[in-house]
């Protein structure tokens, strides 16, 4: 095997849970941020 | 202690030992030792990956991070998931593929043998240093804690990991983790729910935000934009993204745990489900800090929570002591009629209470600066942030027995969970990167089975051994403390460059990560840039001076 053969295929398996991950996350901020403006 | 705590305490770590060498026992080969034959689902990955994180000193840390400081440490974590879906994209599928036993086997097949020894190298100097603290720091507050010589605790938690670790491998390793997880969740959240259901009668959970926001302990997120800040949104964001990335792409101790699930699909939701949990999980031990803090607005806190601190103190200078314990005291009754007329607003005007509550607030925290001043004065070289203690010193004084040995069953189950990650990583890259590659490359599965036991024993050896004198040399803990942040930009840096640039090859990164790792170690000695940027630093000078490299030298063959 040469150099250079072994790299990951960049975005070719993109799954439904890659957006799952990144819409709870923006979820979790929001919800933080309005838990701390509520109750401050 | 009561007879009930030490039986439980003892019942659950004997139960996890025994439970991991009977189940995993008869691993003859080393895909069955190292990978654990990939047979992990990946509900085990996740809880593997979550354990290995989590190490005693997080449970014991961050609910005191935020009874002192309010609940910002969570940003810290934000870039956690982002750099799950990026290595579920990327490193998951090309560790499967090629069948390997540690990361640092890919950087061979993508470079050379030399760059897989270089990050090989970084990776012990890093790991074999830190092990020794992941052992040291629990040890501390427990022999504090107990009462008992440092050298117990830290051996017992060492002999302990060391006798199914060393047995079982990555399987005992993933399958212990597991129980550990579980007992550690089930106690600190029993510990919480103690903590809240101490609070006043009348006080419901929604009045807890109430209180904890105008106490100041809802700061979760800060939007400004300031690099000197650890805990804003986007050092949580990009700081931690290349932590994350480096971390759990490029450290043995986490690469492992998802190489020994079943398929890519089971590594993967793993890692996924990390993303998605670990987050919540921080906010969940925060906010279990927060309700110590509530707790302690309506039952006396002590002075300081370090009680070996306040023992001594109380020794050395007793009508010093007394004195402030009494001014401490006297304030207690005043605040704690504010915080219940902040609590249950029928009882007082609320708005009156709140800037009281705040004034006495201010000068309890005064007595307890002028309390440690006094210990400092009397012993120059003590430690007395006594943050870390503030959760197990709730524990020892406010839960019923029985519970008590629970939550410390926690404490060492978290310590044993992290480090047998660590031993069992450290050992793979011993045997696998260093041993049967360049050592001894032709001997058969079973000897490297038995090399491979045989360098876990050794690590677990230099790990009790480095936690033994560690507590001779507060130079050395600091050292190693930032020690991770001098090697994983490094580590990164080649890894990138492995993944997303195919220009870059074995020559150029390899100058380039001697150089970057030179540059790191100039920012550590000579500068006074926050360490935390040595990630940032070390992985985009390696990256640019291997381009540097490659661009001179353009007649090397692909």
């Amino acid at each position: 095997m040469t150099e250079g053969d072994e790299r990951p295929p960049v975005f070719a398996r993109w799954s439904g849970w890659y957006w799952l991950v990144m819409l709870f996350l923006a979820i979790q901020i929001i919800a933080y941020y309005y838990l701390m403006t509520s109750f401050s | 202690m009561s007879t009930l705590d030490w039986l439980v305490l003892f019942g659950t770590l004997a139960l996890i030992v025994v439970y991991g060498v009977w189940k995993t026992r008869g691993a003859t080969n080393m895909q069955g030792y190292l990978l654990g034959n990939n047979s992990m689902p990946w509900w085990t990955v996740c809880l593997s990956i979550m354990a290995t994180q989590a190490s005693a000193i997080t449970f014991l840390s961050t609910p005191g991070q935020a009874y002192e400081d309010g609940m910002r440490f969570l940003q810290f974590y934000f870039g956690l998931p982002l750099a799950m879906v990026i290595l579920s994209i990327t490193a998951v599928p090309l560790y499967h593929k090629l069948k390997v036993f540690t990361a640092y086997e890919y950087l061979e097949t993508r470079f050379n043998v030399h760059v897989r020894s270089l990050a090989a190298f970084f990776f012990l100097m890093l790991r074999g240093l830190s092990v020794g603290i992941t052992i040291y720091a629990p040890s501390l507050i427990l022999s504090t804690i107990l009462d008992w010589n440092i050298n117990v605790t830290t051996v017992l938690i060492g002999v302990l990991v060391m006798i199914y670790t060393v047995t079982g491998g990555t399987r005992a390793v993933s399958l212990t983790q597991k129980y550990q997880l579980t007992i550690i969740m089930a106690g600190m959240i029993t510990a919480g729910a103690i903590a809240f259901y101490s609070l006043p009668q009348g006080v419901g959970f929604s009045d807890t935000f109430q209180l904890a926001g105008q106490m100041g302990k809802l700061n979760l997120i800060n939007l400004n934009f300031d690099l000197t800040d650890r805990y804003n949104i986007w050092s949580g964001l990009i700081g931690g993204l290349f932590l994350f990335l480096s971390y759990f792409g490029a450290d043995q101790s986490q690469v492992g745990r998802y190489l020994a699930g079943s398929s890519i699909a089971e590594s993967r939701l793993g890692l996924i489900f990390n993303g998605l949990l670990k987050i919540p999980m921080q906010f969940i031990i925060l906010y279990i800090g927060v309700l110590v803090f509530l707790f302690y607005q309506f039952h006396q806190a002590p002075l300081l929570h370090n009680p070996s601190l306040a023992r001594q103190a109380q020794q050395q200078a007793p009508a010093q002591w007394a004195a402030l314990q009494s001014q401490y005291d006297s304030l207690f009754g005043a605040r704690r009629q504010y915080a219940l007329a902040f609590a249950l607003p029928e009882n007082g005007a609320q708005d009156g209470a709140a800037r009281q509550w705040h004034t006495l607030h201010a000068k309890e925290k005064e007595l307890r600066n002028q309390a440690k001043a006094m210990i400092t004065s009397m012993n120059a070289k003590a430690n007395v942030q006594d943050k870390d203690y503030v959760f197990i010193n709730f524990v020892m004084n406010h839960l019923p027995h029985g519970l008590i040995g629970l939550l410390l069953a926690v404490v060492f189950s978290a310590a044993m969970s992290s480090t047998a990650s660590e031993l069992n990583a450290l050992a793979s890259t011993t045997s696998v990167d260093i041993y049967k590659r360049s050592i001894r490359p032709r001997d058969s599965d079973a000897h490297y089975v038995f090399a491979s036991k045989l360098f876990t024993a050794l690590w677990a050896v230099i790990a009790m051994v480095f936690a033994s004198i560690a507590n001779q040399a507060e130079n050395l803990i600091q050292f190693v403390n930032i020690i991770g942040s001098l090697f994983y930009g490094t580590i990164l840096g080649i890894f990138l460059s492995a993944f997303y640039i195919p220009y870059i090859k074995s020559r150029a990164i390899f100058i380039g990560a001697i150089v970057g790792e030179l540059m790191i170690l100039y920012c550590y000695f000579f500068t006074s840039v926050a360490f935390l940027l040595y990630n940032i630093i070390g992985c985009v000078a390696v990256i640019t001076v291997a381009l540097l490299v490659q661009f001179l030298s353009p007649r090397e063959a692909p």
